[in-house]
């Protein structure tokens, strides 16, 4: 934030309009990425400080509520009609392993989850246990967190593996509504919040997300 | 150090925007200023990043963690993983390339045309969330002697 900049008086600064997330701008667009680095780097030949400069390009506009009517992504949640969220929860994962394989392929047969055929049964399994009780057992919270890491980054691969180039405004929207992950990440959070835990809640889900989930699905294929 | 990051405060929810704000700290000490001695086409420069990047072989960071994780330069960055805490940010954008967070190729790219002097080889990460800066004095001095016996000359810092 330019704000928080302002008041710690680093040396030499350069300002971004970017996502929270994304300070070089735009993922795969090396000459944005490099005139964003120079204009940093450029701050370096000044002789006096601290500077703090404003970078004057912003990204370009997205429009999310059309690419989401355009988007191939459809996450069938409601049609997902098993009574136990781990059987919902697999099915869906199911869905999406084509996809995660693109990206694996991709990235030269690696991935950013340690999701894989060994453990997403058992990271499912407890996962469903712990939603159908209603209950999240307190020594297991740091185990929750980082399973849920490893869920999201197997659902961000297969995402952005799929044709088309989405906004993550667009992404965030289509996960946290249209997803059987997504409501179950919802649930964890208002289970967390009712056993009084309620940061633990927040690195679960942000307020954003929980904002998010609540609007009415745009998609056309949920 | 540059420090290329951040967003507009008026496109964030009001929350948000409060929780940003509240982090608003005075300088860490008095002013520390350095003026360029070399050109840039003569620097070598580190990257350094608090988006909580680290090999999968490496320990994860912990919900709120002070320390460091080194990253060579030489080794492939596309097998960095990210364990920040924080749900407050995208992380799509990295998933979909790594240069958004952590520009190595573009480091690369900018020694190979001369324009800088050189890349360090060896990069370091931090997972800034949960901790206030002070907490990060002792790491942040063992990195600084790390990059002084680099020979680095100045840091690109990429905050998320």
């Amino acid at each position: 934030m330019r704000e928080n900049t302002e008041s710690l008086e680093p040396p030499r600064a350069l300002w971004v309009s970017f996502p929270l997330g994304r300070p070089l701008g735009i993922p795969g667009d090396a000459i944005f990425q490099l005139q964003v680095m120079v204009s940093a780097l450029d701050l370096l030949n000044r002789s006096t400080g601290p500077v703090l400069e404003n970078y004057l390009t912003d990204l370009p506009p997205t429009n999310v509520e059309a690419e989401i009517a355009a988007c191939p992504i459809s996450f069938r949640k409601n049609s997902i009609s098993d009574s136990d969220w781990t059987s919902r929860i697999q099915k869906e994962l199911a869905l999406l392993q084509p996809w995660h394989d693109i990206s694996m392929g991709k990235r030269n047969g690696y991935s950013l989850s340690r999701l894989n055929d060994s453990n997403q049964q058992e990271m499912t399994t407890k996962l469903g246990e712990m939603l159908d009780k209603k209950t999240i057992p307190p020594n297991e919270l740091v185990w929750l967190k980082r399973a849920i890491e490893e869920l999201k980054f197997f659902y961000m691969e297969a995402m952005t593996a799929q044709p088309g180039n989405l906004s993550h405004e667009a992404l965030d929207s289509i996960f946290w509504q249209d997803s059987v992950l997504g409501e179950a990440l919802i649930q964890c959070h208002q289970i967390l919040v009712n056993q009084g835990q309620a940061q633990m809640a927040r690195i679960i889900a942000s307020r954003q997300a929980i904002e998010i989930a609540g609007r009415k699905p745009k998609t056309q294929g949920a | 150090m540059i420090d290329s990051s951040m967003v507009k405060l008026s496109d964030l929810p009001d929350y948000e925007r409060k929780h940003l704000l509240s982090k608003n700290r005075p300088p860490l000490g008095p002013p520390v200023w350095t003026a360029p001695k070399k050109s840039l086409s003569n620097l070598r420069i580190a990257l350094i990043t608090t988006a909580g990047l680290h090999f999968k072989d490496d320990r994860a960071f912990n919900f709120t963690d002070a320390t460091y994780r080194p990253i060579p330069g030489s080794s492939d960055a596309n097998k960095l993983m990210m364990s920040h805490s924080s749900v407050n940010f995208d992380k799509t954008g990295f998933v979909e390339d790594i240069n958004v967070v952590f520009p190595i190729d573009r480091l690369h790219e900018l020694a190979r045309d001369k324009k800088i002097g050189s890349v360090a080889d060896i990069h370091y990460s931090f997972m800034g969330a949960g901790l206030e800066p002070e907490e990060f004095e002792a790491s942040s001095i063992e990195v600084a002697k790390l990059l002084k016996k680099d020979g680095v000359d100045a840091v690109f810092l990429t905050p998320v």
